[in-house]
């Protein structure tokens, strides 16, 4: 958590001073590096919590790095990168990243994701499951007590919108159109309208999510309807 | 081994041996060929009768008187013969053939029961009595008969045993002969070679084997016929001889085709082979002569001498009706070959552009033939390759284009990153002079716009380009367009505008939910930046046959002096001074994406009334 050595490697040194700065600014201890190799190199001498790793880097870009990090070291791993598409950022995620943040980015957004990873991660070891809890990445669902935390925080969710997540996270991965939740969550056969639906499903995001227009969790399926991602 | 087999000295011996047995053989055959039909053999003597027919008295032979030019003829009923006197022994000689003088002669007769039952004479007699004939009968005496049986019996017994000489004989020269056909040609070393006998034509050997064959036959045949009279030892050395120095001929052509066959000349040392090869030269050499014209001739001149022979041909048959059958056919089977060719090379032509219709270009007519469709061939050949080239070229192009909008786009993204980091930093700080604030805030709020700039800059050149993916699925409107309102709720709160949506829900659409979902924003916010205040905002969707029609309308807040067709190009925005947020390429974006999901896209206005028309394909 807070005094945790967190890395930055990008080939831009401004971009890796002005993380530096926010970070440094959050109590963090920050690990510059310009390069992939430099990045391993800091990575295998110093006990680093978490990495923010640039992608097109000299002498060794970031995906490469990333793998050969990930042959020893199980740490949290933020990509940052120009290359906005969806193929870009899958690409990282299924090398091993745990984030994928572009370029330009939010700084707060970037901050705000740095401490969920961390929270994730030391929170893994931690809390063993219990039976009524669903978790999916740092979003925890505890049914029992019908409390909604993320990475460690509570989320205040309004009763409909409660069921609805619940809903939606206990069948992730599986697309709900707006009748289903009505359906399931109003109990009535009569449905309203879209926008009802639509509308909650924002104000979920806008509470849970790190940046609402990019949700990790609550995805939209345009013209389909909602799914919570599988994790 | 094989220099024992193959030495000239080895096949000498053996042809050697074989003529020696050959000699030997056929000296022995002819005696017997003479004996076989000989069959008993009587001489007349003294003591013989001969029975005068006419003066029915019978009469000694009597060999002493030599009744030089008199003849008697007799002619029996069974057998005429007609006796010439001569020497004291018979001469039995037909009437109206005067003989020459004869050193030896011999009757034979086949007696049966004392009877002459038929006999085997120089000279065939008439078997009929001619009038004025006489008719003499002759019997044998007891002594002669006999002694003549036996002489035949024991003739027909010695026969068998000098068979096996011959028989033999026979054995011995087959052996050598397959000796010497398996050693035909092959030298000392084994190599085969020719002789210059082998130039002669095969047909011209044959001939002469045939003859020498023919030759041997006859000599037999006499032997078998007068063998009798003229058949002493001399006679059959020199008989034998003759048939040796054929037998000799016939092997040594026979070698020679043997050898022609080993080293595959046989056919070709034919007449017939010769006279077929000319004969083709001669064809080739007219039909290429034939082909030299026609080629040059233009299409025209082809077409008429079609025709001419056509006509030629039609002619003919009309005339010559025999003989019209065969020409048919053979005009038929020239025009068939003609027909074939120009048949498949027309194929040819049409498979190949089937497959560069289809979009293979690399593919080109080959072998095509007929001067008719060789020019068309070519033709095809060049139009696929300069299409080829084109199409080249404009991928090449298109990637060019898509790798620099990537790359510009990355490298502005790098520094736009640290802008917006320092800017957000200093906005954080508290700096003096208090502007300094200001300037920290519209720094950053600039940057966020270049950032966005940059990034619809990115996508609309992306699916202009034609290189985008786009995804088509069946989707829910009323859906689409509330989860679109859903994400601008806070502002469009804000904005003070009332959005009114008005969309059926069993309306589907086939699109890309993604970028319409983005197009639907890019109008919501559109309507919301440059409505007049308090207005409402409608939309509404509405259904075909085939398509939907979704459409934005709004009462503009300023006054729209551009050309409908203008508003949707790149940049261009409807507030000429360009003070307010948008980046123009808003309705651009809108309409690139409708237009990548098959549908369309356009803006009507009318007086302050602004419509953005989207139409997209019914699901």
């Amino acid at each position: 958590m807070k005094n945790s050595k967190i890395l930055v490697a990008d080939d831009d040194k401004d971009i890796v001073r002005s993380i530096e700065i926010y970070l440094s600014g959050e109590g963090y201890e920050v690990l510059k590096a310009y390069n992939g190799e430099e990045a391993l190199d800091l990575a295998t001498e110093n006990d680093i919590e978490l990495m923010i790793l640039d992608v097109m880097m000299p002498k060794m870009n970031g995906i490469d790095t990333l793998l050969r990090l990930r042959e020893r070291k199980n740490i949290p791993v933020i990509m940052l990168s120009a290359k906005s598409e969806d193929s870009d950022k899958i690409f990282g995620l299924t090398a091993g990243a745990d984030d994928y943040v572009t370029k330009p980015f939010n700084p707060s957004e970037l901050i705000a994701r740095v401490k969920s990873q961390l929270r994730r991660y030391t929170m893994l070891g931690g809390s063993g499951k219990k039976e009524s809890e669903i978790s999916i990445g740092g979003l925890k669902i505890d049914r029992d007590e019908a409390k909604v935390t993320v990475d460690g925080d509570e989320k205040k969710l309004t009763p409909i919108e409660y069921k609805i997540l619940l809903l939606l996270a206990e069948n992730a991965g599986k697309v709900f159109s707006g009748e289903e939740i009505y359906t399931r969550v109003w109990n009535e056969d009569v449905f309203v309208n879209d926008n009802t639906i639509a509308v909650h499903i924002r104000h979920i995001r806008e509470k849970i999510e790190i940046n609402p227009k990019e949700p990790e969790y609550l995805k939209v399926v345009w013209g389909i309807g909602y799914k919570i991602r599988k994790e | 081994m094989k220099k024992i087999t193959y030495s000239p000295i080895t096949k000498a011996i053996a042809v050697s041996l074989a003529l020696i047995c050959i000699f030997a053989a056929s000296f022995e055959l002819l005696g017997i060929v003479t004996d076989i039909f000989s069959r008993g053999e009587i001489r007349l003597t003294a003591d013989d009768i001969i029975i005068n027919k006419l003066s029915r008295s019978a009469e000694k032979l009597r060999r002493t008187e030599v009744l030089d030019e008199e003849t008697l003829y007799a002619f029996s009923d069974d057998a005429g013969l007609c006796f010439e006197a001569y020497d004291g022994d018979v001469r039995i000689g037909h009437e109206e053939e005067k003989r020459a003088k004869a050193d030896t002669f011999s009757l034979t007769c086949y007696v049966t029961d004392g009877k002459v039952t038929s006999y085997s004479i120089y000279g065939e007699p008439s078997t009929q009595a001619v009038e004025g004939e006489q008719i003499i009968y002759f019997y044998p005496t007891e002594a002669t008969y006999k002694s003549a049986s036996e002489e035949s019996a024991a003739l027909r017994q010695a026969l068998i045993k000098r068979c096996i000489p011959v028989i033999s004989g026979a054995i011995c020269v087959f052996f050598i002969c397959v000796y010497l056909a398996v050693a035909a040609g092959h030298q000392k070393d084994g190599e085969l070679c020719a002789l210059s006998i082998d130039k002669m034509y095969s047909e011209i050997n044959l001939f002469l084997m045939i003859g020498c064959f023919i030759a041997v036959i006859l000599v037999l045949v006499f032997f078998s016929e007068y063998g009798a009279y003229f058949g002493d030892n001399g006679v059959k050395a020199l008989a034998s001889f003759g048939i040796t120095a054929a037998s000799f001929i016939i092997g040594a052509l026979a070698v020679s085709d043997i050898r022609k066959l080993k080293i595959h000349t046989f056919i070709k040392q034919s007449i017939a082979y010769r006279a077929f090869c000319l004969a083709k030269r001669i064809v080739l050499r007219l039909w290429s002569f034939g082909s030299e014209i026609f080629k040059d001739l233009s299409g025209k001149g082809k077409a008429i001498l079609a025709l001419g022979i056509f006509f030629a041909y039609s002619v003919i048959t009309a005339l010559s009706l025999k003989s019209g059958f065969l020409i048919a056919v053979a005009a038929t089977g020239v025009l068939a070959v003609f027909v074939r060719r120009s048949v498949g090379d027309y194929e040819k032509i049409i498979s190949g552009m089937e497959m560069i219709k289809s979009g293979d270009m690399s593919v080109k007519i080959e072998g095509v033939e007929d001067a008719f469709l060789i020019p068309v061939a070519d033709g095809v050949n060049s139009l696929s390759e300069g299409i080829g080239k084109a199409v080249e070229e404009k991928v090449k192009s298109e990637r060019l284009k898509t790798e620099l909008i990537t790359n510009v786009s990355h490298d502005l993204k790098t520094p736009l990153t640290s802008i917006i980091s320092y800017a957000d930093l200093l906005v954080k700080e508290e700096l003096s002079p208090p502007e300094a604030n200001d300037y920290a805030k519209i720094i950053s709020l600039k940057a966020e716009k270049l950032k966005k700039l940059t990034q619809d800059l990115f996508d609309i050149s992306k699916v202009n380009s034609g290189n985008d993916v786009t995804a088509s699925e069946k989707l829910k409107l009323s859906t689409l367009i509330a989860q679109a309102m859903a994400e601008e709720e806070n502002e469009n709160e804000k904005s003070g505008l009332e959005f009114l949506v008005n969309v059926p829900e069993k309306i589907n659409v086939l699109c890309d939910g993604k970028k319409m979902s983005r197009v639907f924003s890019n109008l919501i916010v559109n309507a919301r930046l440059y409505s007049l205040s308090g207005t409402r905002v409608y939309i509404d969707a509405e259904e075909t046959d085939e398509n939907v029609t979704v459409t934005f309308k709004n009462i503009a807040s300023y006054k729209m002096n551009f050309k409908d067709d203008e508003i949707t190009e790149r940049f261009t925005r409807g507030d000429e001074a360009r003070s307010t947020e948008g980046s123009g390429l808003g309705l651009s974006i809108a309409k690139g994406f409708t237009e990548s999901c098959g549908g369309s896209f356009f803006v009507k206005t009318d007086g302050d009334l602004f419509k953005a028309v989207v139409r997209l394909k019914k699901a």
